[in-house]
């Protein structure tokens, strides 16, 4: 295990204990990339289309030594990845949401680029409540629309990591947005 | 299904969370680190609490540590980022000299040890602008001359070589007093080169040459301006204007907002003429012609091969070359080189300001060979009007000046047209001009035309009693105390001080203030005039920190000389405090090796001239050594700065009885006296020949001591103790050759100096009795 990969996994151990500040730190281990991945994708770059997928590996092999890790490990890994990008990214939507109801700094006034962001953070965790009880009904379902949704894995690694043949992760997928869509509309 | 499920589902696709806003936030959040927690220090600086963050960066409310003086500042501490370090390294002390009341000023800055970087700004409260005129529900006259004042901040700072970079309604605050301030000059963050032109530019305030990676120039901050008043204008509910003042108006934001940087406004102040044409209700200037823009053309004309490289590379050395003279001379000129450093950039901004400074490729010749054919041209190119040929002429003495070149300053200045140009000028400019050919004779050790020339600022200035007239004179009869201080006519030089020190504050320059406080307080010291001195010391210090900040190196070096006089009022430990102090603040400052280094030599220096006074010699000699040695690695062979640490060290050497250590540092001492300071060459010629009559070499010592007489006989010297020391080399050296009787008569001698002396120093007397014992014995 190389020592980007040793870090990573015990932040990652660290961030489930509920450790505030190892999501901080484990976004910090791989930022140059998730910066690239998050300025490529807000359409701001214009003429630019980034395959977001081929990014998100990038950033997980920086960590993840190809060479030194097994398939096992690695279908381990992005399970854990998948997990992880959907609490620390509703954990800071909530977080932001929380921060505008507590007033905030005094002179922060609400622009637009503000109100769009809130909007987001409330239908992130909208999303990450129904997924909870989608979780209840379809377990594996929840788990595809994790690793599609919040980690950009293909259909066949999304397969691969939650050992279900290609076919039914494409049909899990297909559920899961039907469910979500039918209950937030 | 319907069709607004189908959507919601399309909306579902792979890695779609990672495409959001709140993911780029997040990432840009933790990119600003882990948040320090309140009471972490960084440099000199106490957290207390988050103020907010964003970008690559946490602000913090923070508290200066020591207790020197209390601040509050908003502590800026942005993620190891290369880039803007490294422009930092270039731009620091332009950054850090910027003062305009609608500029929030960075006071400090440093690298932690982790590498990320801080920055300690000024705390401002207040709303963006947009925020404001919707909140006061400004008419279209109040939001153009608030906007108006944002553009006079962003012209002041271009003249002095900067760009903004990121200016937009977030980073103007304009405060309860209707006062817009404008935040973060300099100092917005880009990646680096290789990061694929991928800068963290804010979306919708980026001018097309930012998003095209292009190089950035002053015309991209007209862009920002130019939107920012759009937004301006159309904040809350537009403001109603008459159909004729919109058309104009509209027509100057276009402008503004020309895709092609050529198209824009050449210059701030171009924007700005048009905005008060548009408050006057006058046509727009279609063809605008001001002088900058002629200047401008005259560049092109003439293509200066000017690349901003060099102003990079001149910036640098400016600092350098600036801290070399002061330290030489013992002459503070760190205010008014900051001003002229801004006077170059302001020349180098302005007549290139169409060719894409920031962006220059390689080459185009050094700066003195650019300034060489600017200079020739300014002569023949008479076609050019007066006003401009006598700023580019004044633009160009000043990078003379800076790079050490005083002989070219002055036949610049002294050609026929110039002064032909110079009779047309007001008195104002005349004054300003004969100042610099004083300083240039000055620089040239010609004290007599150096003073003909102040007495004429004098005279040009007249019975102007406008403030600027009071700053002129101010600096003009400090300099004038200069220079009877290094005629060593002490008592006559602070009365041109004092005032001087009237004048400053009177005029309300804070630069003039510190520099006749300064002025004063070394000149009382060497006076023995101690309790005083150190009081002026103390406000010198507090305005250069106030000012410059508290580890800038004017600050650092008063904190020096402060020592020096607190030790010798007997408070030798609050003054050996305060030199450790300053020394360990030195460590946190990195940004400017150059500097650091020569300050540090110079608080090395004092502490070792205060271990001298209470004869501590083991601990002189090694910070004695490590001045000498940081001199030495700084500063080139033909100055004479070395002197001073080098002198010291032969002394104690010589005290503590280790004669080989003092011959080889009277050796180096000597050579560097031959530099300018000839009483040094008197000094270091004696101690020679005592190292040598100690050691039984009667011929050599004699030969030495027959330097020293010649080079006493030539120089004015008032100091008694010189004479004194003298003295006991002469019964030294009559001691080496036997003459028992001649060097008890130089002895008796001494000894009556010395009984007539007040204030001998510990040295002198234990000298005496050393060579006393010799004889004696």
């Amino acid at each position: 295990m190389s020592a980007a990969t040793h870090e990573f996994l015990t932040l990652l151990e660290a961030f489930k204990r509920g450790d505030s500040q190892a999501s901080a730190r484990l976004i910090s281990l791989v930022y140059d990339d998730l910066r690239r991945l998050a300025h490529a994708n807000s359409g701001g770059a214009a003429g630019r289309t980034m395959n977001t997928t081929a990014l998100v590996h990038e950033c997980y092999l920086k960590i993840v030594e190809p060479a030194a890790i097994s398939v096992e490990s690695k279908h381990h890994f992005f399970n854990l990845a998948s997990r992880a990008m959907r609490q620390v990214l509703c954990d800071y939507a909530r977080e932001r949401i929380a921060e505008k109801r507590g007033g905030g700094a005094p002179h922060d006034t609400l622009s637009k680029v503000d109100a769009e962001l809130s909007a987001e953070a409330t239908s992130l965790i909208e999303l990450d409540e129904l997924l909870n009880r989608l979780a209840e009904v379809n377990p594996s379902a929840a788990r595809v629309f994790e690793c599609r949704y919040f980690a950009g894995l293909s259909e066949q690694e999304t397969a691969d990591t939650l050992g279900l043949s290609l076919r039914t992760a494409q049909r899990e997928w297909n559920e899961a947005r039907q469910w979500l869509a039918k209950q937030m509309s | 299904m319907d069709q607004a499920q189908t959507e919601l589902i399309d909306r579902f696709r792979t890695g779609a969370a990672l495409r959001g806003r709140l993911f780029g936030h997040l990432v840009d959040e933790a990119g600003a680190g882990p948040k320090l927690s309140s009471g972490a220090e960084v440099g000199p600086w106490t957290v207390l609490e988050l103020l907010g963050s964003g970008g690559m960066a946490n602000v913090y409310l923070a508290k200066r540590t020591d207790d020197a003086f209390e601040q509050f500042v908003a502590l800026k501490v942005v993620r190891r980022n290369t880039g803007l370090v490294d422009r930092l390294r270039h731009e620091r002390d332009l950054i850090a000299a910027l003062r305009h009341p609608h500029i929030v000023s960075l006071i400090d800055a440093g690298e932690t040890p982790e590498g990320d970087l801080w920055l300690a700004m000024a705390l401002v409260e207040g709303v963006p602008i947009d925020a404001y005129a919707e909140q006061l529900k400004l008419d279209w006259r109040a939001r153009i001359e608030l906007f108006d004042a944002v553009c006079g901040a962003v012209e002041y700072a271009h003249g002095r070589a900067l760009i903004h970079r990121d200016i937009k309604p977030a980073n103007i605050l304009v405060d309860g007093d209707g006062h817009p301030r404008l935040l973060d000059f300099g100092i917005a963050f880009e990646q680096s080169a290789g990061d694929g032109g991928d800068r963290a530019m804010t979306p919708g305030y980026a001018a097309p040459e930012q998003i095209a990676g292009e190089p950035l120039t002053t015309s991209t901050d007209i862009y920002q301006l130019g939107l920012v008043l759009k937004r301006l204008m159309q904040a809350g509910t537009a403001p109603a204007m008459p159909s004729s003042a919109r058309f104009d108006l509209t027509a100057l934001i276009d402008r503004a907002l020309a895709a092609e940087p050529a198209r824009r406004h050449a210059t701030v102040s171009a924007l700005r003429e048009d905005l008060a044409a548009l408050l006057a209700r006058r046509p727009l200037a279609q063809h605008a012609t001001s002088l900058r823009i002629r200047a401008a053309r005259f560049g092109e004309r003439h293509r200066l091969p000017i690349v901003v490289a060099a102003v990079a590379t001149l910036a640098l050395s400016i600092g350098l070359i600036a801290s070399a003279v002061q330290l030489r001379n013992e002459r503070d000129r760190a205010l008014a080189n900051e001003q002229r450093a801004q006077a170059i950039a302001k020349f180098l901004v302005d007549t290139l300001a169409q060719a894409n400074p920031w962006g220059a490729s390689a080459g185009g010749g050094t700066v003195l060979e650019a300034m060489d054919r600017a200079a020739e041209r300014l002569d023949a190119g008479l076609d050019e009007s007066i006003d401009v040929r006598r700023e580019l002429r004044e633009a160009i003495a000043n990078v003379y000046t800076m790079i050490d070149e005083p002989k070219r300053c002055l036949s610049l200045l002294s050609s026929p047209s110039a002064e032909q140009d110079g009779r047309a000028a007001s008195g104002v400019q005349q004054a300003k001009l004969a100042i610099m050919r004083s300083e240039c004779h000055l620089a040239l050790d010609e004290r007599e035309p150096s003073w003909t020339w102040l007495d004429r600022a004098e005279r040009a200035l007249a019975d102007n009693a406008t403030p600027e007239a009071d700053r002129l004179r101010a600096w003009i009869l400090a300099d004038k105390g200069q220079l009877l201080s290094l005629n060593g006519k002490l008592e006559e030089a602070n009365l041109e001080l004092e005032r001087a020190l009237t004048l400053a504050k009177r005029s309300g320059s804070h630069e003039q203030e510190y520099r006749s406080y300064r002025m004063l307080g070394v000149n009382l010291q060497a006076s023995n005039q101690f309790e005083r001195s150190a009081d002026l010391l103390r406000r010198a210090a507090e305005i250069s920190a106030k000012t410059l900040g508290p580890t800038h190196r004017s600050t650092l070096t008063t904190i020096g000389h402060l020592a020096a006089s607190l030790d010798r009022i007997g408070r030798t430990e609050e003054a050996e405090r305060l030199l450790q102090q300053a020394l360990a603040s030195l460590g946190t400052v990195k940004l400017r090796d150059g500097d650091a280094q020569i300050v540090t030599a110079q608080l090395q220096f004092n502490l070792a001239t205060l271990y001298f006074q209470r004869l501590r010699l083991d601990e002189c000699i090694v910070h004695a050594r490590a001045a000498y040695d940081t001199t030495v690695g700084g500063t080139p062979e033909s100055s004479s700065q070395a002197f001073n640490p080098a002198w010291r060290v032969a002394t104690c050497a010589y005290l503590a009885g280790d004669f080989e250590l003092a011959d080889e540092f009277a050796t180096h001492a000597l050579r560097y006296a031959h530099n300018g300071v000839p009483v040094g060459v008197i000094n270091a010629e004696r101690m020679l020949a005592a190292v040598a009559a100690r050691a039984g070499d009667a011929a050599r010592a004699n030969e030495h001591l027959q330097r020293a007489e010649t080079a006493f006989a030539s120089t004015e010297v008032t100091s008694p103790t010189i004479l004194t020391a003298l003295q006991l080399t002469r019964a030294l050296c009559a001691l080496a050759r036997n003459d028992r009787l001649a060097a008890a008569q130089h002895l008796s001698d001494a000894d009556q100096r010395l009984a007539s002396g007040k204030n001998n120093p510990a040295w002198l007397t234990q000298e005496r009795a050393q060579v006393a014992a010799l004889i004696g014995g």
